[in-house]
Formats: structure tokens, sequence, C-alpha cells
């Protein structure tokens, strides 16, 4: 049968094509599109932005990567000895030339260990943008003079570190460093956060989890600490012990922020966080600047408080100020937990990464909303979605198998869909 | 300043007038006013875009006016872009194929980023969660490998499916 009409895609200029592949994940360009016709087989071999991130995909996809792509074509590099991919760095290693990635951008190395040798040399002479780090254990030679010579990279903008925090205070900043995002996943004092902050005269960013609070609580006690970061525009802290009054105090130190993320991602926030008017009070003190909430917290009911609903919680959301002012939109969901109300309140769009539906007992019973409008979009962010089938009502495995692609189809920035399921 | 307006030519005859400030989104349009000190009475021709695709543009540039400058990029420091479609753009790109890819011509001659990064956001979300076949047909692409090439490619299929 003759080919009458004409492919609109396959007309465009390569450099679009591979403009629209900058939105596709790289096993989909290596896997699928690659396989698609002739036209696209060679504008994939050329293609030279591949983000491999190897977190999600099987061992043998990485040997088979090994001998399609050229490495010279990848600008970002994810590589994980997580659970589910134990040992993949040494595979890695012994399946391409780190040496050979002379365009990379940005490089992840996640519970990696002695294999940092060998990435070394490369890392310090790369033009890397971004590096992010989490190390399993810090006895590694010479760690803080690698990290401190990495830092001095002209070109880093972003850095992610995930170890000890003794490493962080040992790091060696360089005089007026360009940093412009750091990220610092592992518990560390709120001293040792302001030192290094003070050696970051560029930083926009600064994202946190875990602060140890005692060194700010005496900061409430002595109040004499005037320091600011005026710089920083946008600040997220996840955190599983958020207290109001340290937050209150943290926020005074930076009182340039646009966006504040807050999430309280176990345990139980402070039940300060539910009152609508006490946020809006401390956001018009501390905050002018700010155009973007996100925030995430939770509480169980307190014994006396009958009278407390997702109504009574919301209503302190429905001022002018949240809904004419700012147009921020809150939600509040309670659900039944051993026997406990427990409250949810959270921004919309939600701004976890990560849902986990897997727990029989997260059954919602009561929800509302700070607004009458529906259409907002709910969930955004997600990173990744735990869903326990076993726990759903419906019984056919068809249905959930239609579930499933219903899911891969309205999720598409999920990379990370768990689903258990036990046959009985 | 506010409020002036431009004479835009489409290809196909049409004169838009249209406030500066919404064309500069268009740092083609931009370059022109600034570089080549083209005064307000001047019709511009823009030789790539129809009237219709144009009208889309204008819309597009309308609603987005007020939005935040997206950071210069080039070759070396493009970094993966997001896959957020807000619902007005997604509105917005509910239309036939042959549109959707007269708008990424569109935004790449008249050099609107933020157009250029949705339009193709959207066309790699046509992509997404299909397999080779199911892009063929979406896309009215023929198969044209040989039976060999074929052979070929499944081996790589067959190495990449022994996991």
């Amino acid at each position: 049968m003759p080919w009458k009409n004409k492919s609109y895609l396959l007309t465009l200029p390569i450099e679009l094509i591979h403009r629209i592949f900058d939105h596709i994940d790289a096993e989909t360009i290596i896997f699928v599109i690659r396989h698609v016709c002739k036209q696209l087989y060679s504008i994939t071999n050329i293609y030279d932005r591949y983000d491999l991130d190897f977190r999600y995909m099987f061992r043998s996809d990485l040997t088979l990567i090994a001998r399609i792509i050229n490495p010279k074509n990848v600008t970002s590099l994810t590589l994980s000895n997580a659970i589910h991919t134990s040992d993949q760095i040494n595979l890695f290693i012994s399946q391409f030339h780190i040496e050979q990635f002379i365009r990379l951008h940005s490089l992840t190395l996640i519970n990696v260990e002695k294999e940092l040798d060998e990435f070394q040399t490369h890392i310090v002479q790369c033009p890397l943008r971004k590096f992010s780090i989490s190390l399993t254990f810090d006895d590694i030679m010479n760690l803080q003079e690698l990290l401190s010579s990495i830092i001095s990279n002209s070109y880093l903008r972003q850095f992610e570190f995930s170890a000890s925090s003794w490493l962080l205070e040992g790091i060696e900043w360089p005089i007026d460093c360009r940093l412009e995002h750091l990220t610092i996943f592992h518990r560390c004092s709120w001293n040792t956060i302001k030192l290094v902050l003070s050696h970051l005269p560029h930083l926009r960013t600064l994202v946190m989890k875990d602060v140890k609070w005692y060194d700010l609580d005496k900061t409430i006690i002595t109040n004499f600490d005037t320091t600011q970061f005026n710089c920083l525009s946008s600040l997220f802290l996840k955190s599983s012990e958020l207290k109001f009054n340290n937050v209150e105090v943290l926020l005074s130190f930076f009182p340039r922020l646009e966006h504040l993320q807050l999430i309280n991602h176990e345990g139980y926030s402070d039940p300060l966080f539910f009152d609508g008017s006490r946020l809006e009070n401390l956001i018009e003190t501390k905050l002018p600047l700010l155009k973007k909430f996100d925030f995430w917290f939770s509480n169980y009911a307190q014994y006396n408080s009958d009278e407390i609903t997702v109504e009574t919680v919301i209503a302190t959301f429905r001022t002018l100020f949240w809904l004419e002012v700012k147009h921020w939109i809150v939600k509040c969901d309670s659900e039944y937990k051993e026997n406990l109300e427990v409250f949810y309140l959270y921004s919309i769009p939600n701004c976890r990464d990560d849902f986990d539906y897997s727990h029989q007992q997260i059954k919602i019973q009561c929800s509302a909303l700070n607004t009458t409008d529906n259409n907002t979009i709910v969930t955004v962010n997600a990173n990744q979605l735990s869903i326990d089938l076993n726990e759903m009502m419906i019984q056919t495995i068809q249905r959930k198998v239609r579930l499933i692609l219903y899911f891969q189809a309205q999720l598409l920035l999920v990379r990370h869909i768990i689903l258990r399921q036990n046959y009985r | 300043m506010a409020g002036h307006k431009i004479k835009l030519q489409s290809n196909d005859g049409d004169i838009f007038d249209v406030e500066v400030e919404i064309a500069k989104l268009s740092i083609t349009i931009k370059t022109m006013l600034e570089d080549l000190s083209m005064n307000e009475e001047e019709i511009i021709p823009l030789p790539n875009i129809n009237s219709a695709i144009f009208k889309k543009v204008i819309q597009w540039t309308t609603h987005h006016k007020d939005d935040p400058p997206l950071p210069p990029e080039d070759d070396e420091n493009r970094e993966k872009n997001t896959n957020d479609i807000s619902s007005w753009d997604q509105e917005f790109l509910k239309v036939d194929q042959g549109t959707l890819f007269e708008l990424i011509l569109a935004a790449n001659y008249l050099d609107i980023k933020g157009l250029l990064d949705v339009t193709c956001t959207s066309v790699a979300n046509m992509i997404k969660g299909k397999t080779s076949e199911e892009i063929r047909q979406t896309f009215n692409i023929k198969n044209d490998f040989t039976p060999q090439e074929e052979e070929q490619i499944k081996k790589e299929n067959e190495w990449c499916e022994n996991k």
C-alpha cells in the first residue's frame, strides 16, 4: 500500500526533534523511538543531550546502552548503589570509561563508596554544573580535599550532599563561590548550615532535610543573632520535627524568600501550623516577598478537641490573604488511623514527591478545600507512587491492569510506581 | 511603550496590529525592532507563518505576556526541561497534529522559547508510554527497515528483554 499521508514529525528539522527528545527519558529514545524508522534511528544516534538515569533501568540495559551510546553525547549521568541497583557503579565502571564523558554537566552518585576513586580525576576536570553525592560511609581517602576541589570548579552551580555533617564542616570553600543551589540531605546542625551559607554569597536555593534544632533553640533564648542571608530566594525544608517557633526563628534569617516549602515527612507537626491566621501573620511579618508557599503537615486530633474538623481547620485558610492576595489553595483531609483521627493539611498542587497508598489504614474520611475551584491540578510533583492492589475494591486482574495503564498515561512525571499484589 | 502597536504580515498577506510588548516576546521580532531600527509604521513580513498559525501565536503570547522571562540557554547549558503543561496551555494545544507541528516551527522561527517548550512537551507526551508501532501509527510513519535490519533490531531487543 502506498504511503500517502506525510508524517509531520519527520518533516521537522533535526534540532527540533532533538528538542522534543529533551522531554523524553533516555530508555524511550534508545529502545523505542530508535526502532520506529531509519530516519529516527539516525536522529537518535546523533542526539547529544542524553540524560542517563540508571536508577530506573535494568542491569542489562546498562550493558546495552554502553554499546549504543557515544559517551560524548551524554550530558547527565545518575548512578546508584541503592538496594534495587546494588553494585551498579562497579558495573558502570566495567562497561564505560568515565573520561570519555567529556560533555557531562550533571553527575549524581548515590551510595558511592570506594568507586569514587575512579571518578575523582574526571570530576575535577569536567565542566560540571551539578554534582550530587550520597555517601554510605565517609572513610574515603582525601574525601574533604576531593569535595573542596569539586566545589572550587567555577562552572558548578548546584551541589547536593548526603553524608556526615563533619565532612561539610571541613570543606574549603573558595572565595566568591558561585554555587546557586545547595541541597543538604543529611541531618546537620543549624550552626553548620549557617557556616556553609556564610561562604555562599550567590546561593539562591537551599534544600534541607532534618535540621538539628537545638542551636536554633539557643538563638530563640539569646535572640542576639541578626545575621540575614538576603540572596536566598527559595527555601525547602523537609523535617520530621517541625516546630512553629523554630520555623519562625529560621525564617528571620531569610527575609527575601519568594518560595518556601515546609514538609513534615514523618511524625506529626506542631498543631500551630493548622491555624491559617498564625501562618498568615508569620508570612506577613517575616516574608513580605513570598510568592509561593508549599506545605504538608499532619497531626492527630487532640483528645479534648472534638470540635476540630476539616471544616474548622480549613475555615482559617478562607481569608482574603489566602484566596485574594496570595491565591494559595489549601486542602485538609482527615482519616482514622488506629482509632485516632489524623488531619493532613497541604497546599495544592501537592508538593510531596512520593505517595504511598499501600497501607490499608489510609482511608480519607473527610476532605475540604479553601476554595470552590475544583479544577486545580492536585498532584503534579509526584516522583514515586506506591499502590496496594490487594486493598483495592477492584477484583478483576483486567481492571487492575487497566488502572495501571491509566496511571502510566496520566502520571507522566511519576518515574517509579510500586504496585503490591499478593496472589491468594 | 505599552499600548503601542506594530504591523506584522503573515505569508498569506494578512496584516496584524500587535502590541509592541506582546510582539517582543518573539526574540526574532524584538531583534528586528531594536537592531534594524525598524519604525512602527513599517510592516514587518513574516514569510514563514500563515495567518491561522499567527493568530494562535498571538493568542498564546497575549496570555503569557506577564510570565517571568525564561533564562537564556545555549546547547551547552540546556538542562532537561520540565514536563509541566498548565491547564490553559493544555486547552490551547487541543489542535490537530498539523497545527501543533506548525506551531513548533513558528515558535522556533519567531524564537519564543516558552511556546517552543510547551509544544515540544506536548509532542513528547504523545510519544511516552507507546511502543514503536504505536508511535508509527500516531505520527503516520512507515517502517522502512529492511528484513535484515529488522532482524538486527530484534537481536538488540532480545538482548534488552533478556534480563
